[in-house]
C-alpha cells in the first residue's frame, strides 16, 4: 500500500499539467452544478425572508377560502364589510380592518408602465399594527389624492414625497401626490411587484372593489397568542374563510411568490438536471482519456507484479484526490457563478430578491458526489477497460494506441433498438409522458451509439478539412478516427449541451408560429386592446361601452377573465357577449355550436377538453368565486384558443359569478365599419392616454403579441443554457489539451520532418473545429427532433408546420467556429511551442 | 592519433563542425555532453558515429542536424552556418536539406506508409518528383505495403518507410540515430544495405549513430566519441578494426575513470 501511495504521489506530481487540467475540468463542472443550486436556494431564502418581514406585525389574516387566486395582500375580493365587524367583535381582537386590493400601475413620465410584473394597489390600514409594510420616508396618505409607493418603484422613477405620480387604474389613469415611501422590512418590494398604497377610504372606489375586501387584517390584545386569536376568529367566521396567523400568512406568501416565480424555479430545476448531466459527462470524459493514456504505465506496474486490484486502487485513489480538489474548488466557484447568474437574470428583467448566497447541505453533497463520485466511477471503468488487455500486449502497444476495438454486436443492437424506439415514440405519440420518454430514449440511444456514429457524422468535416487546410486538415481528420469513443465523449457532451438549447428554441419557435396561426385564423376584429397578463391589469367595462358607441365602430366586446375550479382542473375562463362575439372572434366550433352559448353553459377548447376527457353535452360542476358550484353544460368544443382562451361562458353568467374587481375586461375586441379603420384606430389610440395599461394591436400585431409570450421564457432558458455550452467547450478544450500531451512525440516527429509551429497550430485548431462543429450540428439535429414532438405534446397540438428556430440556426455555425478556435487556443499554443527535441524524447 | 582531425578528406564537406560543445545545465552539476568537437563529413559518404553509451553520439547527431542548439562552436551545412539559425530557418533546413530516421516512433500512426513518405513534401507544399518517388519505393521494396498503416507493418518495414520518407525530399544529408537498434539481425542487415545503396546509387550523404560494430562496418568511415570528445576515426572500417578501436576506447575510459 505504501508503495502504491508513493507511485500515486509521484504520478500526480510528474503529470502536473495533466493533473491540473483534470482538476480544472472537474472544478468547472462542479461550479456549474453548485452555482445552480446556490442560486435556487438563494432566491428561495430571499423570498421567505421578505414574506416574513411583510406580514411580521399582523396577528391574523382572514381571506376567502375558495382559493381563486389573489395577491400578496389577500385572496379574492369577495369579503363583505359585515365580516370586518364580525372579526372586530371576536374577544381578544383589538383592531380589525378590511384590506382593499386591486390594480394600480405607477407610470413613468412618458406614461409607460413601470414594470411588467404585478402592479398592486392596496389600502393602507389606519391602524399601524395592521399594515404589512413600513413607512420609510414622508407620511401615510391622508386624502384621496395622496398615495405611498414602494421603495423599489420610488427608486426606479426617482420619486420622493411631495412629487406627483400618475397611476393607471382599471377605471382610467389618475394623478396623485406622493405622501410617502414604504418598504417591506429590508426589501424595497416583494417579488418585483409594484405597490401603491391608498387611504382606506379612497382605496375601494379607486380600485373598483365594489365595497368588498380581499382580506381582513386583525391585531390581538396584548397577551393573546396569535395562534389562539386565529382559532377564535376562525370559529367566528366559519368554513367559508381561511384564517392564518401572521407567520402562516408569511409562509403562504412565500409559497405564492415562489409560485409566481415558479417559472424561474422550473427553469432552474430543469437547468440543474442539465447541469448534472453535462458535468457528469465532462468529468467522465476527462478520466476516460487520462486513464487510457496511462494504459502503458499501468501495464508496466502489472508486469512488475502489481495485482489488478492494486492498479485499480491506484487509479481510484488518484481520482479521489483530483476529484476532491476539483470538487471543493468548484463548490466555491459555484457561489461566484450564482451571483453572476442572479445579476444576469436581473438584467433580463426578472426581479429576484436580494440575499446573501445560501450554501445548503444538498449543494455540498451533490457537488462532492459529482466531483468525487463521477471521477471514481469514470476512472474505475476506464481502468477496468485498460486492465482487460494483457500486461505485455499493453506494454508493447504504441504509446497512443488506445482501445479502439469496434463496439460489440450487443451494443450495436441495443443502441439501434433504443434509437428506433425513441424515434417511434417521438413520431407517433403526443402524450407528454411518452414524448418525454421518446426524447430520453433518443438521447440515451445516441449516447450508446456515439462511438459508432463518429465515422459517419464526422465524414463531412473530415472531407472538408483537407480542402481548407491541406495536409494539416488531413492529419486532424485522421486524428478524429483514431479513438471514436473519445471523440464521441467529447463531441457528445457538447452535443447534449447544444441539444438542450435547441430543444428550447425549437419549442419556442414552434409554439410561436402555431399561436400566431391560431390568432390569424380566429380573429375577426380589426383591433385588440389587451392588457399584459400577470400584471393584474384590467379595463373598466365602461370603456368598452364607450368604444362600442364610437362612430365608425361596427362591433366591440370586452372579455373579463377569472379563475374557476372544476374536477381535475383550475384555470382561467373568460366571459363573452354571445351576440357580439361572432363578428369579433371565430374560435371555430368543431363540435356543437357557439350559438348555443347561453346561461348555464360553456364552450371549451377541443384540445383542453380532450386532455380532461370532457365531451360535448356533458355537464361539469364548475366552482366560481361567487355563487359556489354550478352544473355547467358544454355546448361547443372549439379549435382556436389564443384569442378566446380555453373556456368561455356567457357574459351574463360571468357577471354573477365574479366579484366586482374581476369584472374589468382583460381584452377588448373592436371591429371597424367599412372604410372607418383609420378613424377607429385614431380613436382607440386617443383612449390609451387614459388607459395606458391597454395595448393596442391590429390583427397581425396581436398575432405576434400572443405568440411572444413564450419568448422571455426562451430567452432566459437560452441564457442559462449558454452556460452549459461553456461546459461543452471546456470539455473540448480539456480533451484537446490532454490529447496534445499524449501526442507530444508525434508533434516532435512532425516538427522534425519539417512542420512549422504554425502548421502544428492549424492541426490542433482543425481538430477542435471539426469536433465542435460536428458536435453542435448533431446537437441542433437532436434539438429539432425532440423539440418538435415536445411542442406538440406541451401545447396539445401544433398548427401549421413545425417552427424552425432561425436565429439559433443562423448563429450556431459561426458560434461553433469561434468556440472551436477558443477551445483550441491554449492546447494549440502549447503544441506549437513544444521544443522539437524535448517532444521527440517525450514518454 | 585519437583526438586529431582527419585531414585526409579531399571531397567537398557536406557538414563540418568546429569546436562544437553542448552542455546541459549550469554550474557544478552541468553535464558536458559534447566538448569541443571538430569534424567534417564529406558529401556522398556513409559516416558512422560510435562510442560507449552516454558518450554524446545522439547529442552530436542532434547538433549536427539542427534539432538541438549547440552551447559552443559552429556547425556548417556546406558553407552555411546553422548554429545561428532562427527557428523558422531551422524549419526550412529540416524541410529542404536534412532527413531523419529515428530508432523508434518514426511514423505517424494515423497515416498510411505512402502518406508518411509524402508527409514532408506536403508539409512543405511541394510536389513529389514522380521519378524519384518510384526509384525510392522500388529501392526499398515497399510497393506492396504502401497503403498499410504503421500498426500493420513489421519493424523492418517501418524503418524502411522512414528511410523512404527521409529520402523523398532529396536532402543533402540523412541523419539516422540507431536505425537498426530495434530490429532483428536480418532486418537490420537489410536496412544497412539500403542505406549503403542510397549513398552508392542515389549519391546521398548518410550520418548514422550506432553502437553495433557490425552496423558501423557498412560505413565508409567511423567517427569515435568518448566522454563527449572526438576520439579518432577509421576509414574503410572492418569489423575487427572497429572492435579493436572500441576495446582501446573502453580501456582509456577505464583509466580515466580510475583517475577520477
Ligand atoms: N536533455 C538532457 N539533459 C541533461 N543531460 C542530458 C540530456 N540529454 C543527454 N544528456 C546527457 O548527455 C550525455 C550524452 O547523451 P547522449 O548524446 O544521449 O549519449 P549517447 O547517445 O551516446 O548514448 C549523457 O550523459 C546524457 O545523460
Ligand atoms: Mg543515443
Amino acid at each position: 500500500m505504501r508503495g502504491l501511495v508513493t507511485v500515486l504521489r509521484r504520478g500526480l506530481a510528474a503529470r502536473r499539467v495533466r493533473t491540473a487540467t483534470t482538476a480544472i475540468a472537474i472544478a468547472a463542472a462542479v461550479a456549474f452544478l453548485s452555482g445552480t443550486y446556490v442560486l435556487t436556494d438563494t432566491i428561495d431564502a430571499g423570498v421567505h425572508r421578505s414574506a416574513a418581514e411583510a406580514t411580521g406585525g399582523v396577528s391574523a389574516i382572514v381571506t376567502e377560502a375558495g382559493g381563486f387566486g389573489g395577491s400578496l395582500f389577500g385572496g379574492t375580493t369577495t369579503i363583505h364589510p359585515g365580516l370586518v365587524a364580525k372579526v372586530r367583535g371576536v374577544p381578544g381582537v383589538s383592531a380589525a380592518e378590511g384590506v382593499a386590493v386591486g390594480y394600480a400601475m405607477p407610470l413613468d413620465r412618458r406614461g409607460h408602465a413601470v414594470s411588467s410584473s404585478a402592479a398592486i394597489g392596496v389600502s393602507a390600514p389606519a391602524d399601524p399594527r395592521l399594515r404589512q409594510f413600513a413607512l420609510r420616508d414622508g407620511h401615510w396618505p391622508r386624502g384621496a389624492d395622496e398615495v405611498a409607493v414602494d421603495a423599489t418603484t420610488a427608486g426606479t422613477l426617482h420619486l420622493a414625497p411631495g412629487r406627483t405620480l400618475r397611476v393607471a387604474l382599471a377605471g382610467g389613469a389618475r394623478t396623485f401626490t406622493i405622501s410617502g415611501v414604504v418598504g417591506f422590512g429590508s426589501a424595497g418590494t416583494i417579488a418585483g411587484v409594484s405597490v401603491v398604497a391608498f387611504t382606506p377610504e379612497a382605496a375601494p372606489g379607486l380600485l373598483g372593489t365594489g365595497g368588498r375586501y380581499a382580506a381582513v387584517a386583525a391585531a390581538g390584545e396584548a397577551g393573546v397568542p396569535a395562534a389562539a386569536l386565529a382559532r377564535r376568529i376562525k370559529a367566528a367566521v366559519g368554513a367559508a374563510y381561511t384564517v392564518r396567523t401572521g407567520s402562516q400568512q408569511a409562509d403562504r406568501l412565500a409559497g405564492d411568490i415562489s409560485g409566481a416565480a415558479s417559472v424561474i424555479g422550473a427553469i432552474l430545476g430543469a437547468f440543474a438536471v442539465i447541469a448534472l448531466i453535462v458535468a457528469t459527462l465532462l468529468i467522465a470524459n476527462t478520466f476516460t482519456i487520462t486513464v487510457a493514456q496511462r494504459t502503458r504505465e499501468l501495464a508496466l506496474l502489472r508486469c512488475v507484479g502489481a495485482s489488478r486490484g492494486q492498479t485499480a486502487r491506484l487509479v481510484i485513489l488518484e481520482a479521489v484526490s483530483i476529484g476532491l480538489a476539483g470538487g471543493v474548488a468548484g463548490l466555491f466557484g459555484g457561489i461566484g457563478l450564482a451571483a453572476g447568474l442572479r445579476a444576469s437574470l436581473g438584467a433580463l428583467g426578472l426581479p429576484l430578491p436580494a440575499a446573501a448566497p445560501v450554501l445548503r447541505t444538498h449543494t455540498v453533497v451533490a457537488s462532492l458526489i459529482v466531483g468525487v463520485g463521477v471521477s471514481v466511477v469514470a476512472a474505475g471503468a476506464a481502468a477496468l477497460r485498460a486492465s482487460r488487455s494483457r500486461p505485455l500486449a499493453a506494454l508493447s502497444a504504441g504509446l497512443t494506441a488506445t482501445g479502439t476495438r469496434p463496439p460489440g454486436w450487443t451494443r450495436r443492437i441495443v443502441a439501434t433498438g433504443v434509437l428506433l424506439a425513441g424515434a417511434l415514440l417521438l413520431v407517433t405519440t403526443s402524450a407528454r409522458g411518452s414524448v418525454a420518454l421518446g426524447a430520453l430514449a433518443l438521447l440515451v440511444g445516441a449516447g450508446l451509439a456515439g462511438p459508432m456514429l463518429v465515422r459517419p457524422l464526422t465524414a463531412p468535416a473530415r472531407r472538408l478539412l483537407p480542402v481548407a487546410a491541406g495536409v494539416c486538415g488531413r492529419l486532424a481528420g485522421r486524428q478524429m478516427l483514431r479513438d471514436p469513443r473519445r471523440v464521441a465523449g467529447t463531441g457528445g457532451t457538447l452535443a447534449v449541451a447544444v441539444a438542450t438549447v435547441s430543444i428550447v428554441a425549437t419549442l419556442a419557435a414552434t409554439t410561436t408560429s402555431s399561436r400566431a396561426l391560431d390568432v390569424r385564423r380566429s380573429l375577426r376584429a380589426d383591433y385588440v386592446l389587451s392588457t399584459t397578463p400577470g400584471t393584474g391589469a384590467g379595463l373598466d367595462p365602461a370603456l368598452t361601452g364607450r368604444i362600442e358607441r364610437s362612430p365608425g365602430v361596427s362591433a366591440a366586446a370586452g372579455m373579463p377573465c377569472g379563475i374557476f375550479r372544476a374536477p381535475g382542473d383550475s384555470d382561467k375562463l373568460c366571459g363573452i357577449d354571445p351576440k357580439a362575439y361572432p363578428r369579433l372572434v371565430d374560435p371555430h366550433a368543431s363540435a356543437g355550436s357557439m350559438a348555443d352559448l347561453g346561461p348555464g353553459t360553456m364552450a371549451v377548447s377541443a384540445v383542453v377538453a380532450g386532455r380532461l376527457g370532457w365531451r360535448l353535452g356533458q355537464t361539469i360542476p364548475i366552482t366560481f368565486p361567487v355563487g359556489g358550484t354550478r352544473p355547467t353544460r358544454i355546448v361547443a368544443l372549439y379549435d382556436y384558443e389564443e384569442v378566446a382562451g380555453a373556456y368561455l361562458i356567457p357574459l351574463s353568467d360571468y357577471a354573477g359569478h365574479y366579484p366586482p374587481d374581476q369584472q374589468a375586461d382583460q381584452t377588448i375586441l373592436v371591429r371597424a365599419a367599412d372604410g372607418a379603420r383609420r378613424q377607429v384606430r385614431a380613436e382607440l389610440t386617443a383612449l390609451r392616454a387614459d388607459y395606458p395599461q391597454a395595448i393596442l394591436d391590429d390583427r397581425a400585431g396581436y398575432g405576434h403579441r400572443a405568440a411572444a409570450g413564450i419568448d422571455l421564457l426562451a430567452t432566459m432558458m437560452t441564457g442559462l443554457l449558454a452556460l452549459s455550452l461553456l461546459i461543452g467547450l471546456i470539455t473540448v478544450a480539456v480533451a484537446l489539451a490532454l490529447s496534445v500531451l499524449e501526442r507530444t512525440r508525434e508533434i516532435g516527429l512532425l516538427r522534425a520532418v519539417g512542420a512549422e509551429a504554425r502548421q502544428i497550430r492549424v492541426i490542433i485548431r482543425a481538430e477542435a473545429l471539426a469536433t465542435v462543429v460536428t458536435g453542435s450540428l448533431t446537437g441542433v439535429a437532436l434539438g429539432l427532433a425532440i423539440g418538435w414532438p415536445l411542442a406538440r405534446a406541451l401545447n396539445g397540438r401544433v398548427l401549421g408546420p413545425p417552427g424552425v428556430p432561425v436565429p439559433l440556426l443562423a448563429v450556431v455555425l459561426p458560434a461553433a467556429v469561434v468556440a472551436g478556435l477558443l477551445a483550441a487556443a491554449v492546447p494549440a499554443r502549447r503544441a506549437a511551442r513544444l521544443n522539437v527535441l524535448t517532444a521527440l524524447r517525450a514518454e | 592519433m585519437p583526438g586529431s582531425v582527419s585531414p585526409t578528406v579531399t571531397t567537398a564537406a557536406a557538414i563540418s563542425a568546429v569546436g562544437l560543445s553542448r552542455r546541459y545545465g549550469e554550474g557544478p552539476t552541468a553535464v558536458h555532453a559534447l566538448r569541443e568537437v571538430d569534424l567534417t563529413v564529406p558529401a556522398n559518404s556513409f559516416t558512422a558515429i560510435m562510442g560507449p553509451s552516454g558518450s554524446g553520439k545522439s547529442t552530436l547527431l542532434h547538433c549536427l542536424s539542427g534539432l538541438d542548439t549547440a552551447t559552443g562552436g559552429q556547425v556548417f551545412h556546406d558553407d552555411i552556418e546553422i548554429t545561428r539559425m532562427s527557428e523558422r530557418e531551422l524549419t526550412r533546413l529540416r524541410r529542404e536539406r536534412v532527413g531523419f530516421v529515428f530508432q523508434e516512433f518514426n511514423l505517424l500512426p494515423t497515416l498510411t506508409a505512402r502518406e508518411n513518405v509524402l508527409l514532408p513534401l506536403q508539409l512543405a507544399g511541394r510536389r513529389p518528383d514522380p521519378g524519384l518517388l518510384e526509384t525510392v519505393i522500388g529501392l526499398l521494396g515497399l510497393a506492396e505495403r504502401l497503403d498499410h498503416r504503421p500498426a500493420e507493418l513489421s519493424g523492418g518495414q517501418i524503418q524502411r518507410v522512414a528511410v523512404a520518407r527521409a529520402l523523398v525530399t532529396e536532402p543533402r544529408v540523412v541523419f539516422a540515430d540507431e536505425p537498426t537498434g530495434n530490429l532483428d539481425r536480418r532486418s537490420g542487415t537489410e536496412l544497412l544495405r539500403l542505406l549503403r545503396r542510397c549513398v552508392g546509387e542515389l549519391g546521398q550523404t548518410v550520418v548514422m549513430v550506432t553502437h553495433d560494430p557490425a552496423a558501423a562496418a557498412y560505413a565508409d568511415r567511423v567517427l569515435f566519441l568518448a566522454d563527449g570528445r572526438f576520439a579518432g576515426d577509421l576509414a574503410d572500417p572492418t569489423l575487427p578494426a572497429i572492435l579493436d578501436r572500441l576495446d582501446a576506447l573502453e580501456d582509456d575510459l577505464g583509466e580515466n575513470g580510475a583517475e577520477r
